[in-house]
């Protein structure tokens, strides 16, 4: 059946039971999680895993008392900035090598980095013991730190995400305006005055074919100059690594592109658009997921390599610790279940082109995701347990810590869905072509 | 600063010291004491009676290239011309990159808000010129500027040494005390290769033993 | 406070000063009526040192006004008093180097110390022997003798002392005797022993009577004539008083007088040290033979070398007084008591070293308290000998926790009349009170410290006594008023300062004392005032005069000999030992040592200590461990058919198999962890030689197992 543009705006005119249900459980969930955070500012971050633990064996370590001064907050902000590497990825190519057939997937990928972004920066501000003097890291921001790099890439990367998804969206606004007319008048400021014209239109296309050129480096910054907050770190071992850079952001371009399959595949699935987010379009969604994961896992492989092999005691003592050592129990599932699964899946058409399937790549995308926040665990965690003079003891999050967390994927879910219930989630113009 | 291995007696006077002197709240210790030995603390390495163990009395090495100065986001830790680092507790925002940069394992970090014992409501412990920081600052050895820059007193940690083990000083001034010790005994610094220049000298111990073996406490 | 629930129930009620000092008068009047005066029992013990409310302080005054019975300071509540009663049998007095004597030492034997952890102040000293000094210019500068000292710790625990040592050995615990007399072997063997000073200044040429086994006497041999010792001259080939001039006194051989067989003390010395040959020592200490043989060859050699004794190592067994005689007569046979950079020294001094005018402070009026030793305490309430115990008074002292076989201290406060405990916590001691009083602080009363390290130091009182707090002075002058003998506490604390310091030939007045604030003690004021005059740093025997009965160094003492040891024979330990078939059910050695982290009970409720090391542990080496299925971590139960405790280990290669160790001290965990539940309260009768020193608590010298829990 084809889908018409009557079936594109059906999100924004219909809402269902179901959907009420999902939205107030949301809810329900982000105060709990609200409630945890007052709890952490209230108490301090002694409420999460990475306080101190009076009573360890290695009590005196760390200056403080055993565990681990980064935890499952700084995790989830790698993982956001991965998710959001999607969006402007798959967008930006599509525009700028014309890449029709995947117009549809476009604006789902830029949403998800729109919402992907600000749920990192709040992931940071959970971590700092001071959210109250963030503001000295505008007043007093030194450029020889890392995570300044960070704050300015995020940006940036934010502020063009913006632009260009209010100028890709802009057209769809000004039709909404007409088309819904119940809401003319929300819809007709948001517009600013969007005339419409044939060379409105070109202009909007001229300018977004260049900022889809600017954007790409800029996303490779972003996650490049997250990965140098770890790997130039000369006092961490298994950090210290001229490979992490490309391999931060290969690894974020699987998760986002993963993450777009399972958005793409869900949307699909729930408004029954087949016909647009045609088997072809998942198939090459699911074929640019593969490489890049064969290009990660060699990566993964060539890392694993040189710090096991002949390694510095350091860099031996961090790696048994993961692999044979408390953290075997993580580590062993990830890889073999993680990825092992979702690669072989995703492997599978190669041979026979009727083991496609796109359900079973969307749990693919899943387990991939998941995979990829445990992956992220097991960089951060395990090096900053084994300093370099001796180990430290075990982190394990607190439920107050996991609640905060999984606050901004509750808040995340719900900035989408009020995304899908505003504007297209598909381009309209996708239908017309 | 010379520490002094072959008198370390492990004592923990230093430690308590500065403890006192620096009004440092439960947790938190800017002086440490490791065991060079077994698992635990004050257990020797070696199988009986084959054993060996030393000391290392570990704060602050105010080192010249110091990793926590430069990824510091806000630049609340600063190199003092007189190469002290010092570590602003009013602008720290508490990220805590210090303590992931420091390959000492050095910055503590106020989890909870602080709790002094005996608490401040009677009276300040310690030196007036420190303050009591804030929950969610990150703090660390200072070799007591507040005593450095009043004049000729060291740090809290040189004069209770009951061994003698202890020594400040001018680095720059070759005819310093410190500096006479460097230039007349074998001495080490910490994880030289990894290019930090600490500003602290360790005399090796006369019954080393091998470094793989340090343990914490 | 006063209990209002059975003792050690917690229960408690607040009542006022004129109450409970009234109570405690009317008590005590009323068990003096009934049981006699000596049925009051007041113990202060070493809590504080100072001289007017510690440890020669208010509570002996009071005891002896009201014709009390008392534990006395030198006594033994924590094992301190063999070595004193060993040094006073072969010595004389007990007294020690300033131990900045040290650095004059080619040798530094800490045997049975663990200096680094017990006494920090003075391991300096010993650093300053190995290391030499650094200057304020940063110059290493070495000691007088331009050498640096070898030091060598002996000890079954490898211990922060052990790492600043240059040789660790380790030692059977207890067996530390046989040690000093296989090495006095090794020397004698190889004509090591300094034959002139051994001649002149020890009883060794003294012919002894194997019949009576008393020192022949010249009155033996011609009647009539006087109790002069007698020796065999070489010269003359006769038997002649050892005073006799140009004689040549033989060390050795066999001879007959009085009609039987004399020898030489010396020659009864080494037949005894010939039963210990190296092979013979190996089997009982442990230490290989080649080690003892060096060990003995360089202490004789690297001239001077000095031994420091622990307490611990050496005092906390039943025979301690053996094992410090033996120690002393190695270190007399080499010629190195009374020299600089030798002698055998426990303490840094004597325990107490300056002559204050004690008789007039402790018994005034010729008044006396009837010496009862905290050891005898429990046999006298249990049985009423030597005289009945029904009333106490501890201040200054958490006796239940520090002395032996807790259960037993806790039985015999339980049936006790009337328990009175004054301190500045409620500890252990304090749970078993009817009364407890709140004691005022160091800061909150005028004191002075009467020396232990040859010098006076003034404690100013800086604030008044906080909430209700009193000295202990306040506290014995109010129940001493109510029980009608307030004339002897109606002085100031100043008063009774000057009063002490009047019996000091110099003249010292509070006044200067209170302006120097610290004094070192005059020539005139020591102790041993007898033996002038002092070098500097102190050395005692320095004029080689010796207040034992012969006047010398008596390494065969006439006094043993109801006990059978004249000599200082190699006893086993009492109880930790293979020989006892106790043994069997008992394999482990139960070391009970002090910790760096407190000072006995003070300072273990300070939460910073508490954070270093938050509970108690059990040193346990892996061997035994592993044999008994613990891991690290574990809690394990301590027992023995005392009592039984539960306590964390520490699994560590620093301690010998067969020996376990659990810090003394910790009250914090009454009663699951304390320690002397498993100790005893056996007392050496041959101890009662010396009065002041006649019994003593061998911690040490205890067996027991351990289980997992």
């Amino acid at each position: 059946m084809k889908v018409n543009e009557g079936s594109l705006l059906q999100p924004l005119l219909k809402t269902g039971t179901a959907f009420y249900v999902f939205v107030g459980a949301l809810l329900v969930l982000t105060g709990w999680f609200l409630y945890c955070w007052y709890t952490q500012l209230s108490e301090g971050l002694i409420v999460t895993g990475m306080r101190s633990v009076y009573n360890a064996p290695n009590y005196m370590a760390y200056g403080v008392a055993g565990g681990s001064p980064w935890g499952i907050y700084v995790t989830t902000f790698i993982f956001w900035i991965g998710i959001s590497h999607a969006g402007i990825a798959i967008s930006a190519s599509v525009r700028l090598m014309n890449l029709v057939k995947y117009k549809v997937v476009a604006r789902m990928a830029e949403v998800l980095t729109l919402v992907a972004l600000p749920m990192a920066a709040l992931s940071i501000v959970f971590d700092v013991g001071r959210p109250d003097r963030l503001f000295n890291l505008l007043q007093f921001g030194r450029f020889q730190a890392p995570l300044l790099w960070d704050l300015s890439a995020i940006t940036t990367y934010f502020m063009a995400t913006i632009i260009y998804l209010y100028l890709s969206l802009r057209g769809d606004i000004d039709e909404l305006a007409r088309k819904l007319p119940k809401r003319e008048k929300f819809y007709k400021r948001l517009a600013m005055n969007y005339e419409g014209t044939e060379t409105d239109k070109a202009r909007h296309t001229q300018t977004l074919w260049w900022l889809a050129i600017a954007i790409i480096p800029i996303m490779v910054t972003v996650h490049s100059v997250v990965s140098f907050v770890f790997g130039l770190m000369v006092a961490r071992a298994e950090w210290y690594s001229t490979i992490f850079a490309i391999y931060f952001v290969v690894g974020a371009i699987v998760s986002g592109v993963a993450a777009v399959y399972s958005l793409a595949w869900i949307f699909r699935w729930l408004y029954k658009w087949q016909s647009l987010i045609t088997d072809e379009v998942l198939k090459g969604i699911s074929w640019a997921l593969r490489n890049v994961l064969i290009i990660y896992l060699y990566l993964w492989i060539a890392e694993v390599l040189t710090t096991s092999y002949m390694g510095p005691s350091a860099e031996l003592r961090v790696s048994d610790f993961l692999w044979s050592g408390p953290y075997a129990v993580i580590f062993w599932p990830l890889a073999i279940i993680g990825f092992g699964i979702p690669a072989i899946i995703l492997l599978m058409p190669v041979f026979a082109k009727r083991l496609f399937n796109p359900m079973l790549i969307f749990i693919a995308s899943i387990i991939l995701n998941i995979a990829f926040w445990i992956k992220r665990f097991t960089i951060v965690v395990p090096s900053l347990l084994n300093p370099p003079l001796y180990q430290t003891g075990i982190y394990i999050p607190t439920i107050t810590e996991a609640s905060i967390i999984l606050g901004t994927f509750w808040m995340a879910t719900l900035l989408y869905v009020l995304f899908v219930k505003m504007f297209p989630i598909i381009e309209l113009d996708a239908v017309r072509e | 600063m010379v520490i002094d291995l072959s008198r370390c007696l492990g004592c923990w006077t230093c430690a308590l010291g500065c403890k006192a002197e620096n009004d440092e709240p439960i947790g938190i210790w800017w002086n440490r004491i490791l065991t060079t030995g077994g698992k635990e603390m004050d257990t020797p390495s070696g199988t009986y009676p084959d054993v060996r163990m030393t000391y290392m009395p570990i704060n602050c090495q105010h080192c010249d290239n110091a990793p926590c100065v430069k990824v510091c986001p806000v630049g609340a830790l600063r190199k003092r011309d007189d190469g002290i680092v010092f570590l602003d507790w009013d602008r720290c925002i508490g990220c805590r990159y210090c303590l992931v940069a420091c390959p000492y394992g050095i910055p503590a970090f106020n989890w909870a808000p602080p709790v002094q014992v005996p608490d401040n409501s009677q009276f300040k412990l310690g030196a007036p010129a420190v303050p009591v920081r804030p929950v969610g600052v990150a703090e660390k050895c200072t070799f007591c500027f507040h005593r450095v820059d009043v004049g000729n007193l060291t740090p809290a940690c040189i004069e209770v040494c009951p061994a003698g083990a202890r020594f400040f000083g001018d680095l720059d001034d070759p005819n310093s005390q410190v500096s006479q010790i460097i230039q007349t005994k074998p001495t080490m610094r910490l994880r030289e290769e990894l290019g930090t220049e600490p500003s602290v000298y360790y005399v090796p111990p006369r019954n080393p033993t091998r470094p793989q073996e340090v343990s914490a406490t | 406070m006063k209990s209002t629930g059975p003792r050690g129930s917690g229960q408690w009620e607040q009542i006022s000063w004129d109450e409970a000092t009234t109570t405690i008068a009317t008590k005590f009047t009323e068990t003096a009526q009934k049981y006699g005066p000596t049925a009051v029992y007041i113990a202060p013990y070493t809590g504080s040192i100072s001289a007017l409310n510690g440890v020669i302080g208010a509570g002996y005054r009071f005891a002896s006004v009201i014709g009390a019975s008392a534990g006395d300071f030198e006594g033994d509540n924590e094992g301190d008093s063999a070595s004193p009663c060993g040094a006073n049998e072969i010595l004389g007095s007990f007294d020690g180097h300033d131990l900045s004597d040290l650095r004059n030492s080619r040798m530094i034997i800490l045997w049975g110390n663990n200096l680094a952890e017990t006494d920090v102040p003075d391991m300096r000293f010993v650093l300053d022997a190995r290391e030499g000094t650094i200057t304020s210019e940063g110059v290493t500068q070495p000691n007088p003798n331009g050498t640096t000292a070898k030091v060598v710790n002996i000890d079954p625990r490898y211990t922060s002392t052990a790492t600043l040592s240059d040789q660790w050995i380790s030692i059977r615990p207890g067996t530390d005797g046989a040690l000093a007399l296989s090495m006095i072997n090794v020397i004698i063997n190889e004509q090591l022993h300094n034959v002139d000073y051994v001649t002149n200044y020890t009883v060794a040429p003294f012919l002894v009577r194997q019949d009576t086994q008393l020192f022949l006497r010249q009155k033996d041999v011609t009647t009539g004539t006087s109790t002069k010792y007698m020796v065999y001259d070489s010269n003359s080939k006769t038997i002649v008083p050892y005073d006799q001039s140009g004689i040549a006194p033989s060390l050795t051989g066999s001879y007959t007088a009085a009609g039987t067989t004399c020898k030489p003390a010396f020659q009864l010395l080494t037949d005894l040290v010939s039963q210990y040959p190296t092979s013979e020592a190996e089997k009982i200490t442990g230490i290989p033979a080649s080690t003892i043989e060096n060990l003995a060859k360089e202490f004789a050699t690297m001239s001077p070398a000095a031994i420091k004794a622990g307490f611990g190592g050496i005092s906390h067994w039943y025979y301690g007084d053996l094992t410090y005689r033996a120690m002393i007569t190695l270190s007399a046979i080499c010629g190195y008591i009374g020299v600089h950079g030798g002698g055998v020294t426990t303490y840094n001094g004597a325990l107490l070293d300056a002559a204050l005018d004690l008789p007039d402070w402790l018994n005034p009026d010729k008044k006396a308290y009837t010496y009862l030793p905290p050891l005898s305490f429990c046999a006298a309430v249990e049985t009423g000998k030597p005289f009945p115990v029904k009333a106490a008074w501890f201040p200054v002292d958490n006796f239940v926790n520090q002395q032996g076989d807790t259960n037993r201290t806790i039985a015999a406060l339980k049936s006790l009349d009337f328990v009175v405990v004054s301190d500045m916590f409620l500890s252990p001691t304090a749970q078993y009170a009817d009364i407890v009083l709140p004691v005022a602080t160091q800061y909150e009363r005028e004191d002075m410290l009467p020396g232990g390290n040859y010098y006076l130091q003034y404690m100013p009182k800086i604030i008044d006594p906080l909430w209700e707090c009193k000295s202990d002075l306040d506290m014995f002058a109010e129940v001493a008023q109510k029980m009608g003998q307030g004339n002897y506490f109606d002085k100031t604390p100043d008063d009774y300062l000057s009063l002490l310091l009047s019996g000091l030939p110099s003249g010292l007045t509070l006044d200067t004392l209170k302006s120097e604030g610290v004094v070192a003690l005059d020539e005139k004021d020591y102790g041993t005032a007898a033996f002038q005059p002092i070098t500097q740093p102190y050395v005692p025997y320095y004029q080689q005069h010796f207040p034992t009965p012969s006047g010398r160094i008596e390494f065969y003492a006439e006094s043993l000999i109801p006990y059978s040891m004249p000599l200082p024979i190699y006893n086993e330990p009492i109880e930790a030992s293979p020989t006892n078939p106790l043994y069997q059910k008992y394999p482990l050695v139960f070391l009970t040592c002090h910790t760096k982290f407190r000072t006995h009970t003070q300072w273990d409720n300070l939460p910073w200590l508490r954070e270093i090391i938050p509970k108690s542990f059990l040193e346990i080496n892996p061997i035994d461990a592993q044999a008994r299925g613990i891991d690290d971590g574990d809690t394990v139960t301590v027992f023995n058919d005392r009592g039984s405790i539960q306590i964390l280990t520490r699994i560590t290669e620093g301690i010998r198999p067969g020996v376990v160790n659990a810090y003394q001290g910790d009250w914090q965990e009454f009663p699951t962890a304390t320690v002397n539940m498993l100790t005893h309260q056996k007392i050496n009768p041959a101890q009662s030689v010396v009065f002041l020193f006649q019994s003593n608590t061998a911690y040490y010298d205890t067996l027991v197992d351990v289980k997992k829990s």
